[in-house]
């Protein structure tokens, strides 16, 4: 390989780890909840939430206070989707729409300049609101790993990024751990599978129920602070664009996996980098809308995908998505 | 359950029980009350985030029953019932469609495509060019919606995900063609396609264009209703709702009904897009849908799936629509604030169903009071 296609490779992948990781922390944390049985739509919003977060806290308080935040907001969330879908035990599928529908609108409205100097002001009169009406806020800084990142190669990819982008990873690894390694993740995962089983067996399956909602919200939270403060600090109305769905399916993808979703979420990262990089080698620079479809389009086809490989026996949690009653 | 010593000795029982049946009075009532709770809720947060929450309610309203915004009204709300009685096709069968917008946007566009073909001297005559944009449009939205059903069908893929990724699909294309092919030659560089002629839009001779499209969406319902009601079709893709598995025991073709009920869906979703281009807007342009498929979803579940409920819940949501506006110009408040508001009413029917199936019971001391 010449040094000019070697460096084209290692900027591909330094962008695809970017991109993936958004799609990472997110699905790492969907994987938590729906390895417990609950399936959350609402992660979208959740995302859309956690952003919109890190825009005005960042600006109010930095970066360590804003993703603290984020998570905050998105647990809040995941209590609200917990309450209904587990106590009140309504329909998973309706209650994270809604979830999604309140998420993207309270966030398009604190984002708004208006709205979000206000609010700056309320927070910390001592900064100047003009920075809310900008919309942008300090990008999280890269934090090199030395040595390390000196590996041709992966070497930048991995070990030049964010400091999100190494805790992505390492939430990875963890909740891997936790869901087969430990007994947590093994009374978790028999919620999902046969929650009356795990009943009788002295699990508390509501609370394993509502930990797990709870904690993939926060997580999805954290992805919208990423997606803000460590991938692209300008706040736009709707920033999200159904990234959250997509990270649904990677946890299909990934059959249900945290350790798989790293290999997913990447993969997709590859693909939106590609957005970027297309239209800099001539196609479709006029008009990008093609190349934008190509994280949808690759989305669908990547679900008819696993259902060939899988043989349409694809290995969901068996209660997922059914609400526990123990009267029935 | 719930047991609790209250101090003096009292004794309390709280107790959620199912309720036996639902008389129609009573849901109707825990409807209104939950949807007088949504505009409560949303005003809180209003109020939260430094908003007047009873000056916006005034204004919104004193405004929108004006003569003239009630016209604008009705004229937004057109698109919103003719999605949201399509998605009760999908959702009777549990066909989680979430993909009317995208829908709608494939009639807008294959709509736009025979005008542009029109005015570009080939296609049909000036008599033809209705029928033909109606059919290209439902053709369109119908065809769409078989996209997910297929896939559904085929390799179990999950319609929610699917239909979503097509909305973005649909949208892009529609950005696509305004911004390339499809553009104004004489349109000042805007992202925009020539106006629709008067011959291709829907419209009733003596009558203004609200009430044209109001009675084409009233016809639509009643067919819809009828539909449901006396055919076999409205009693097979009820029972495909209720219980798939035992009505493929039964001899249902499932699949046969599914695509049949979800091309249905698309194609009214595709007229409704008809309606926003010919006769909203006059022409294809970028965001030419405030996202009148999603406000659809929640208008069809307000409504409980049943048409004519379907019909009004889905006039609330031309009044929001339009009311965003309003808000914007005349408050300086954000539009997206009657997201808000919408993202309440969803979630307060979602409750609503919850409290129409359950009795709360609560008992101190012994004496039973039921609520």
């Amino acid at each position: 390989m010449t040094l000019e296609s070697l460096s084209f490779v290692e900027a591909i992948l330094t962008s695809a780890v970017s991109a993936g990781t958004i799609y990472l922390i997110a699905s790492v944390g969907e994987c938590v909840t729906e390895r417990a049985g609950v399936i959350n739509l609402g992660i979208e919003g959740i995302m859309a939430m956690g952003a919109v977060t890190s825009f005005i806290i960042t600006l109010a308080y930095g970066h360590l206070a804003a993703i603290l935040t984020a998570a905050l907001v998105g647990a809040v969330f995941g209590l609200l989707h917990a309450f209904l879908s587990v106590s009140l035990r309504l329909n998973q599928i309706v209650v994270g729409l809604a979830i999604t529908w309140l998420g993207l609108g309270l966030s398009a409205f604190m984002g708004t300049p208006e709205v979000a100097r206000d609010l700056l002001k309320s927070l910390n009169p001592a900064v100047p609101e003009y920075l809310a009406e900008l919309k942008q806020a300090p990008r999280l800084p890269e934090v090199r790993v030395e040595l390390i990142a000196g590996v041709p190669i992966v070497g930048r990819a991995l070990f030049s990024q964010n400091v999100l982008v190494y805790a992505g990873l390492a939430s990875a690894l963890l909740f891997w751990f936790i869901l087969f390694r430990t007994r947590w993740g093994l009374s978790l995962r028999s919620v999902g599978e046969n929650p009356a089983l795990a009943d009788t067996a002295g699990v508390n399956v509501f609370a394993v129920r509502y930990l797990a909602v709870i904690v993939g919200s926060a997580l999805a939270g954290v992805a919208g602070a990423y997606l803000f403060i460590g991938y692209q600090p300008f706040w736009v109305e709707n920033l999200t664009r159904s990234r959250g769905f997509i990270a649904l399916s990677l946890v299909i993808l990934s059959s249900w996996s945290p350790l798989r979703a790293i290999a997913a979420s990447f993969l997709f990262g590859g693909v939106e980098s590609l957005q970027f990089r297309i239209p800099l080698r001539g196609f479709g620079a006029e008009t990008p809308q093609l190349i934008m479809m190509l994280p949808y389009v690759i989305t669908i086809v990547t679900l008819v995908l696993i259902s060939l490989a899988s043989r349409g026996r694809i290995p969901a949690p068996a209660a997922l998505g059914k609400p526990y009653s123990r009267e029935e | 359950m719930l047991r609790r010593s209250l101090p003096g000795g009292l004794k309390l029982l709280v107790r959620v029980e199912r309720r036996p049946e639902v008389t129609p009075r009573y849901s109707i009532i825990v409807s209104l009350g939950m949807l007088l709770l949504a505009f409560l809720a949303s005003g809180l947060i209003f109020q939260l985030l430094g908003f007047s929450a009873l000056h916006i309610y005034r204004s919104f309203f004193t405004a929108l029953l004006s003569p003239i915004m009630l016209e604008e009204v009705f004229r937004r709300s057109a698109p919103i019932i003719l999605a949201s009685i399509g998605l009760c096709y999908s959702y009777r069968m549990g066909f989680w469609n979430i993909g009317a917008e995208g829908q709608l946007y494939m009639g807008m566009i294959a709509a736009t495509g025979v005008v542009v073909l029109h005015s570009a001297g080939y296609g049909t005559g000036q008599h033809l060019l209705l029928p033909t944009v109606i059919a290209a449009s439902m053709v369109a939205g119908g065809a769409w919606g078989l996209v997910p059903v297929i896939l559904k069908v085929r390799f179990g893929a999950n319609e929610i995900i699917t239909t979503l990724m097509l909305n973005y699909t649909a949208i892009l294309l529609a950005d696509f063609l305004v911004h390339g092919a499809w553009k104004d030659p004489a349109g000042y560089g805007f992202a925009q396609t020539v106006q629709f002629p008067s011959t291709a839009r829907i419209s009733i001779p003596g009558v203004s264009d609200a009430v044209a499209y109001l009675v084409l969406a009233m016809a639509v319902t009643v067919l819809t209703l009828l539909v449901f009601k006396f055919t076999v079709f409205g009693f097979e893709s009820k029972i495909v709702g209720l219980n798939i598995y035992a009505s493929r025991y039964a001899g249902v073709g499932i699949s046969s009904i599914l695509v049949r009920g979800v091309f249905i869906s698309g194609a009214l979703a595709g007229l409704a897009g008809l309606i926003v281009v010919s006769g909203l807007i006059g022409r294809l342009r970028p965001g030419a849908s405030p996202g009148y498929g999603y406000h659809a979803i929640i208008a069809s579940m307000l409504g409980g799936l049943y048409p004519p409920a379907v019909f009004f819940s889905s006039i609330l949501f031309g009044m929001l629509v339009t009311g965003g506006d309003l808000l914007q110009a005349s408050l300086q408040m954000p539009k997206s604030g009657v997201e808000i508001i919408m993202a309440m009413i969803f979630l307060a029917t979602i409750v609503a169903e919850f409290v129409k199936r359950h009795r709360l019971t609560i008992v101190v001391r012994g004496r039973g009071v039921v609520a």
